[in-house]
């Protein structure tokens, strides 16, 4: 006797239902496996892959090696491992071949060494435990190699087996160079590089398709200048990315709180503005100027330039007879002679200069050394010491000396004007000529021949620019200066160097999982397409194999259906009747189906018996799919019940109508045979 | 006539000979799936050209050993002999060429006494090179450039690897052919010698879509397990909806076999009608996708291929799936009680 729950459906209906599910599951995981299977080659879900910008696959890629090691010079990288792929066959079985630098590679990788150590020579190779079995073989074994494109021999002596989640566990992993001479490629290049690390930030800089900026080159002509002058400051900004796009740009005086620049600008793909403005400086002392870019990737860079008062230059002798008269010259720091200017000698007298900027001097002086100090306006005044001495006591004979070498200004940019003056004098008591050398860096600078008096002096000025930054030694006899010439351009930060030099070069993604697909020139797409389509196919046979076992059961249950129907049933009493029973029998069957579906896929992945291309495909199991899958599978349970009981229900009453007591006792299907319809 | 009666329930019947069909259909897309992956793998190694293969003795070059005149192949090629010995304590590998054919267009032999370094270990001066079997001592100025051979290789005479390995003076370790014919590959692994094609991407790819194919096993296992629960669920229906009519055949007189024999026939139509059905779906769909993604996506090489073999799967699975889905039903209604069904 029937339980009144299961009077239409008796409960190993549901076993159909449940073996389907348990069908289902497995192959939409497999499928959802195999569409996922380039991405655990590439690593774990946390590693980026950066290729070639461009490139239609991992195996087309070429990358710089150096973006490896300047990508581990910044912070925002922990581990970059560059590799290079190979192909080979070994004892019919697929090998994928890696070449990588063993270090970064394990971090990346998070790979554990199950046996054996880590390689040394360039010879020496990791085997994947998966790979090993199926190769039969172990720690010590060596494997030939052939190249993958062309003609070459190797061979990989195995020193270690490594264990991994992802699909290196199925390769075979050489040293850089083993797998370059494999695949012919130049030493400098790699197929990929592998990051792990700040992945927000790498993955704004590796974004080929949406406009990136970066700013560089900050610049101002001049290292120091007076204030109340202009100087012009240029920034260059450039958008690297493959689209246009616009971004606010801010340049700042953060000394004299004056902002320069801040607007947005528009800047098409791959293009560079170059930013140039005019800025009056007004107050003395270092100013730091800072360029700012917002958007993406925030960077900035600052220089400083030095605002100074105007100075006086006191152009004066080294050494002075006494009771002689002696000449003094007033320069500014533009070494333009100063007219009119103050000169205290020693506070003895307060002397003034004429048009060219001199003063003689004729005054009684001690013998010793006398201060002058010269003054004019706001200019910072100048002073230059003169020793007094007692003309017997001069040498009888001819002493040139170079005694002093001024650079106005000390230190410069990069093509900005230097005055170099070279004082001399002769300190002999006798005339005579010599040939005064300079040097510059230690080499020869300039050689001047002069002719001197006792005591006479001569300056000799130079003006200097250079093309390339660094320090500038003049020497003289036994006098030196140096002149510092910075580069023009603000030393970019790391981050900026790298995105000016690999901004544009790479493309990152975390599932860059082409490599099998696109070795063939099948694009992703393609693959999904099909597996879509045959998941599609497999719910549809799906949907028919739970539908008609419940059809079947209604279809059993008709007379059941019509008597219920003949003792005053309604339609709606019937499918809530069935309804009931096919959801009381289609819950615990679908979660039966989806726990023996997900047990089969484990099965499946436990063998590892299911591969493609060298590599252990593993189902996957997507909670929404499954659960969706439960869902799918109770109402197609419920749907077909309904449909089945109620055109049942409507069939057996309209032959109720014909001859209630014969359908009742007898059944439908004897007037048929009869012959009687 | 009873038996052939199939579509007497009208649309229940269609229904479930449709529902087979997609069943076949999905057996057919999968094998067209993994064909077309075959053939597009055969389209890329096309592209290729095979430039002959390394053939060596054992599993591996470091000790093979080949004797070249027991084996007796007369076809041009290059041999190689490599001894691992000692250079200031590392280990590394040191080969020695004999290319009387000339086949790498290079002279890869050096001067007596000397021997040419690897690129990648440019070792320099006097050096005294040790293996197990013996010494000798070259002096080392140069390296030597070749893309056949790994660049931390260092490459000697002849003679002088006879010294780090006796069993050179007679015999080759390894021989690479720089063209390879079908027949020479076989007359090479008839005599027990490994075979690698160069390029290795034949074989890699080859090897790979293999692996593809040998997985539609558990495509066809659980598509024939829904056939047969179709067929099954078609069977029980018709005998049930039958018992009458059997048990009036019986009453005048069927045996348990002719009856069974009236439904194995309806089973194996429906199975029939279904493969048939389910073979056009799946030809339709596979084409339509290549078609479609060749569209959608430039440049694709990849397409579905329904082959022979797959239909001729299709068709045999769907069919003794069928079959033994409804032995049971039947198995039942030939051994139902008339008195029973009459009532």
């Amino acid at each position: 006797m029937r339980s009144p729950a299961s009077l239409l459906l008796r409960r190993r209906t549901i076993i159909a239902a449940t073996l389907s599910l348990v069908i289902f599951t497995a192959t939409i995981s497999v499928l959802m496996g195999i569409s996922s299977l380039p991405k655990t080659m590439l690593g774990n879900a946390d590693v980026y892959v950066i290729t070639s910008k461009g490139s239609e696959s991992v195996l087309t890629s070429r990358i710089d090696v150096q973006l490896a090691e300047m990508l581990l010079e910044n912070r925002f990288v922990t581990n970059a491992s560059p590799e290079i792929f190979a192909f080979a066959e070994y004892r019919g079985e697929p090998v994928t071949i890696r070449g990588v630098e063993f270090g970064q590679f394990m971090s990346v990788e998070r790979a554990v060494l199950v046996s054996g150590r880590l390689p040394q020579g360039l010879s020496e190779a990791l085997i994947g435990t998966r790979l090993a079995k199926r190769l039969n073989v172990e720690t010590g074994d060596s494997i030939p190699l052939v190249g993958s494109y062309s003609r070459a021999v190797a061979e990989a002596r195995l020193v270690g087996m490594l264990e991994t989640t992802s699909g290196v566990g199925d390769e075979l992993i050489v040293s850089l160079n083993l797998s370059r001479d494999l695949v012919r490629m130049p030493s400098n290049q790699v197929s990929i590089v592998r990051v792990t690390g700040d992945m927000e930030f790498l993955s704004k800089v590796f974004a080929p398709n949406t406009p990136r900026f970066s700013i560089f080159d900050l610049s101002i002509p001049k290292k120091e200048v007076v204030v109340n002058s202009t100087v012009q400051v240029s920034l260059k900004v450039k958008n690297w990315g493959d689209a246009d796009g616009t971004v606010r740009v801010l340049l700042r005086d953060n000394t004299d709180k004056v902002t320069l620049f801040d607007s947005n600008l528009s800047i098409a793909a791959s293009q560079t503005v170059i930013l140039t403005l005019n800025h009056t400086v007004s107050r003395p002392g270092n100013h730091s100027l800072l360029a700012r870019c917002f958007g993406l990737l925030p960077q900035s860079i600052s220089t400083t330039i030095t605002v100074r008062n105007p100075y006086l230059i006191v152009v004066a002798p080294e050494r002075v007879a006494q009771f002689s008269s002696f000449s003094v010259t007033v320069f500014d720091n533009r070494m333009s002679p100063v007219e009119n200017a103050s000169i205290d000698v020693g506070g003895r007298a307060t002397l003034r200069t004429n048009a060219s900027g001199q003063c003689e001097i004729s005054l009684t002086l001690p013998v010793g050394d006398i201060e002058l100090i010269a003054e004019y306006q706001d200019f910072e005044g100048g002073t230059a010491t003169v020793e007094v001495v007692n003309s017997s006591s001069l040498p009888q004979e001819v002493d040139i000396q170079v005694y002093k070498i001024t650079l106005t200004p000390a230190i410069v940019k990069v093509r900005e004007n230097a005055t170099v003056a070279v004082f001399c004098q002769n300190f002999g008591n006798v005339s005579g000529s010599r040939t005064i050398t300079i040097y510059l860096n230690g080499n020869l600078f300039s050689q001047r021949s002069v002719y001197l008096n006792p005591l006479q002096i001569k300056v000799f000025y130079y003006n200097v620019s250079f093309t390339t930054a660094g320090d500038r030694t003049f020497t003289s006899d036994s006098v030196s200066e140096t002149l510092r010439v910075e580069s023009l351009y603000q030393l970019n930060p790391g981050l900026v160097q790298f995105l000016l030099r690999f901004g544009n070069t790479g493309s990152l993604d975390p599932s860059r999982g082409d490599l099998i697909y696109t070795t063939a020139k099948i694009s992703e797409a393609n693959i999904v397409i099909v597996l879509v389509s045959l998941a599609i196919l497999s719910a549809t046979l799906v949907t028919f194999g739970v539908s008609s076992s419940f059809m079947k059961e209604i279809n059993n249950n008709m007379r059941i259906i019509g008597i219920l129907r003949s003792i005053g049933a309604s339609s709606r009493q019937l499918s809530w009747m069935i309804f009931r029973q096919a959801i009381l029998l289609s819950i615990p069957g679908a979660v039966l189906g989806l726990l023996g579906g997900i047990l089969l896929a484990y099965l499946i992945s436990l063998s590892e018996r299911l591969l493609a291309f060298g590599h252990v495909v593993y189902p996957m199991i997507d909670p929404g799919v499954v659960v969706a899958a439960a869902a799918g599978c109770i109402a197609i349970c419920v749907g077909s019940s309904l449909i089945a009981g109620l055109s049942a229900s409507r069939r057996v009453t309209i032959r109720m109508i014909r001859g209630t007591r014969e359908e009742a006792l007898e059944g439908p299907t004897l007037r048929e045979l009869l012959g009687e319809e | 006539m009873l038996p052939l009666e199939l579509f007497r329930y009208g649309t229940r019947m269609k229904v479930l000979t449709f529902a087979i069909g997609i069943c076949v259909a999905f057996i057919v897309g999968s094998f067209a799936f993994a064909n077309g992956l075959n053939a597009t793998v055969q389209e890329i190694t096309g592209k290729f050209e095979k430039e002959g293969a390394l053939v060596y003795a054992g599993d591996n070059l470091t000790s093979s050993l080949i004797d070249e005149s027991a084996i007796a192949i007369g076809s041009p090629h290059i041999s190689v002999g490599i001894a691992e010995a000692l250079l200031n304590g590392t280990s590394y590998v040191f080969f020695a060429v004999k290319d009387p054919a000339n086949l790498l267009g290079q002279d890869l032999v050096p001067s007596p006494g000397e021997m040419l370094a690897g690129k990648d270990v440019p070792v320099r001066g006097y050096l005294t090179i040790t293996s197990v079997e013996g010494s000798v001592t070259l002096f080392a100025n140069h390296t030597y450039s070749s893309t056949m051979f790994p660049t931390y290789w260092h490459l000697v005479r002849w003679e002088d690897i006879v010294k780090l390995r006796q069993a050179l003076s007679n015999r080759t370790s390894f021989m690479i052919f720089t063209s390879m014919t079908d027949s020479l590959e076989s007359s090479i692994k008839a005599k027990g010698l490994s075979l690698q094609p160069m390029p290795g991407i034949f074989g890699y790819f080859n090897a790979g879509a293999n692996q593809v194919t040998n997985d539609l096993w558990l495509i066809i296992i659980p598509s024939s397990f829904i056939v047969a629960m179709l067929v099954y669920s078609a069977i029980a229906m018709e005998t049930k909806d039958r018992a009458k009519e059997i048990a009036i055949l019986k009453t005048i007189g069927a045996n348990n076999g002719q009856i069974a024999r009236i439904f194995m026939f309806q089973a194996f139509m429906l199975s029939l009608l279904g493969a048939i059905i389910g073979i056009v779906i799946g030809i339709i769909i596979s084409y339509a996708i290549s078609t479609s993604s060749s569209v959608v996506i430039e440049n694709s090489l990849f397409y579905l291929k329904v082959t022979e073999y797959s239909m001729l799967v299709a068709l045999v699975c769907t069919i003794l799936a069928g079959m033994l889905g409804a032995i049971w039903p039947i198995y039942r209604a030939s051994h139902q009680k008339v008195r029973e069904a009459m009532t």
